[in-house]
């Protein structure tokens, strides 16, 4: 048999390379589109290996030089506490008192998504207080609402019945930390 | 060899694509997602942000760096971090070189500045301060002023570690900025400066 010339060589492996970019691409859509699946050290997997389910759990200040810090990249200017949510048996209530400092309350899907973030800007009467619902138990609360006046609380409706809210403020002064570390320390999340 | 066993051929070539092919793929996820080149991330002279990350509708890019790194995005409600690994040259950050980060700040109601190894675990010089606050840091008007070095500095200083590789986090919380995230005005940041190597 004669030996293929090397152009001839070349397009019959053509379809080969245009296999195996074929693959690269699906492997990269499938890896990014599965990461926050696999990623085992994500956020929420993270924080949840920190706390029982619809208790809140103060974490340790991150201080300087520490290993124990529940998140990489935390920032150490913020007392965190974390609840992990399960609305398999009811509602759950979520009260964050503020002060005059940034405070947040965010919601993370199971994943480590964050659903949604609140701010102390959202607090009345200096609390932030939220429900977390699913689509039933909203129908069932709206069902007890006085129709005479507005319902105080934020309700959440969320899709998945799990997640962990992160509530962090921020102490700007490492004097400050006590004080946000106790005032934290007043939040609740039980079930309703 | 193609002639003895003329089926070995074909079933080695499609071996050889799927492997390869799957290799590609590998390596260039890995590439995309810590490289910071990955949709979705934004790069402003030294400063990396990702503006989408902890919005509802993030982008799948975003949410798999996050997901890697292990750590929460900020909201845009929150305010906006921003992360520099690199000088605003390009080169990477050494704790064998003294840098400056300088600059006009942003409005914020509130801003963190703190040093992490690449880990992402913090990084805190023999004094035990790993970062300023907007409320102890020498600021003058809207311009900051921070030097990293292994040598004492006046002003604000952030001790480094010959062997350090630091990424910089600098957190702006409710800051107007984050709702332009993506389209930012770069000058509207600090620049991170290298002022000199070595001894």
């Amino acid at each position: 048999m004669k030996k293929a010339d090397p152009r001839q060589r070349l397009i019959r492996a053509g379809p080969l390379v245009i296999g195996a970019i074929l693959i690269a691409a699906i492997v990269h859509v499938a890896v990014v589109l599965l990461m926050p699946q696999v990623a085992m050290l994500h956020a929420s997997a993270r924080l949840a290996a920190q706390a029982p389910a619809n208790t809140l759990e103060l974490l340790q200040p991150t201080e300087p030089g520490q290993d124990a810090l529940a998140l990489p990249f935390a920032d150490p200017s913020m007392i965190t506490a974390v609840c992990r949510f399960d609305l398999s048996a009811g509602a759950v209530r979520l009260r964050v008192p503020v002060s005059d400092s940034f405070l947040s309350v965010s919601l993370l899907s199971p994943t480590g998504h964050v659903i949604l973030a609140l701010t102390d800007r959202a607090a009345t009467r200096r609390v932030i207080d939220m429900v977390l619902v699913t689509p039933e138990q909203q129908k069932l609360l709206e069902a007890q609402d006085p129709e005479d006046e507005p319902v105080q609380e934020i309700r959440i409706r969320l899709g998945q019945a799990t997640g962990v809210a992160l509530i962090r403020g921020l102490a700007l002064r490492d004097a400050e930390k006590a004080a946000m570390s106790a005032l934290l320390g007043r939040a609740t999340c039980k079930q309703e | 060899m193609t002639r003895l066993f003329p089926n070995v051929a074909p079933i080695l070539a499609f071996v050889l694509m799927l492997a390869s092919g799957l290799a590609l793929g590998v390596w260039t996820t890995a590439r995309v997602l810590d490289g910071g080149s990955a949709p979705g991330s934004v790069r402003y002279k030294a400063w990396m942000l990702w503006p989408k990350a902890g919005a509802p509708d993030a982008d799948p890019y975003s949410l798999a760096v996050f997901a890697r790194r292990g750590d929460v995005p900020m909201a845009p409600s929150e305010g906006l971090a921003l992360f520099a690994s690199r000088d605003s040259t390009g080169a990477t950050l050494s704790g064998r070189c003294s840098y400056v980060i300088e600059g006009l700040l942003s409005p914020a109601r509130a801003w963190t500045l703190h040093l992490y190894q690449t880990d992402g675990r913090l990084l805190t010089g023999p004094s035990g301060r790993s970062g300023f606050t907007s409320a102890d840091a020498l600021v003058e008007g809207t311009q900051i002023r921070i030097v990293l070095s292994a040598q004492p500095q006046p002003g604000n200083w952030l001790p480094l570690a010959q062997s350090d590789t630091p990424v910089i986090a600098l957190r702006l919380y409710e800051t107007p900025l984050s709702a332009v995230a993506s389209a930012l005005d770069g000058s509207r940041l600090p620049d991170v400066r290298r002022i000199g190597c070595g001894e």
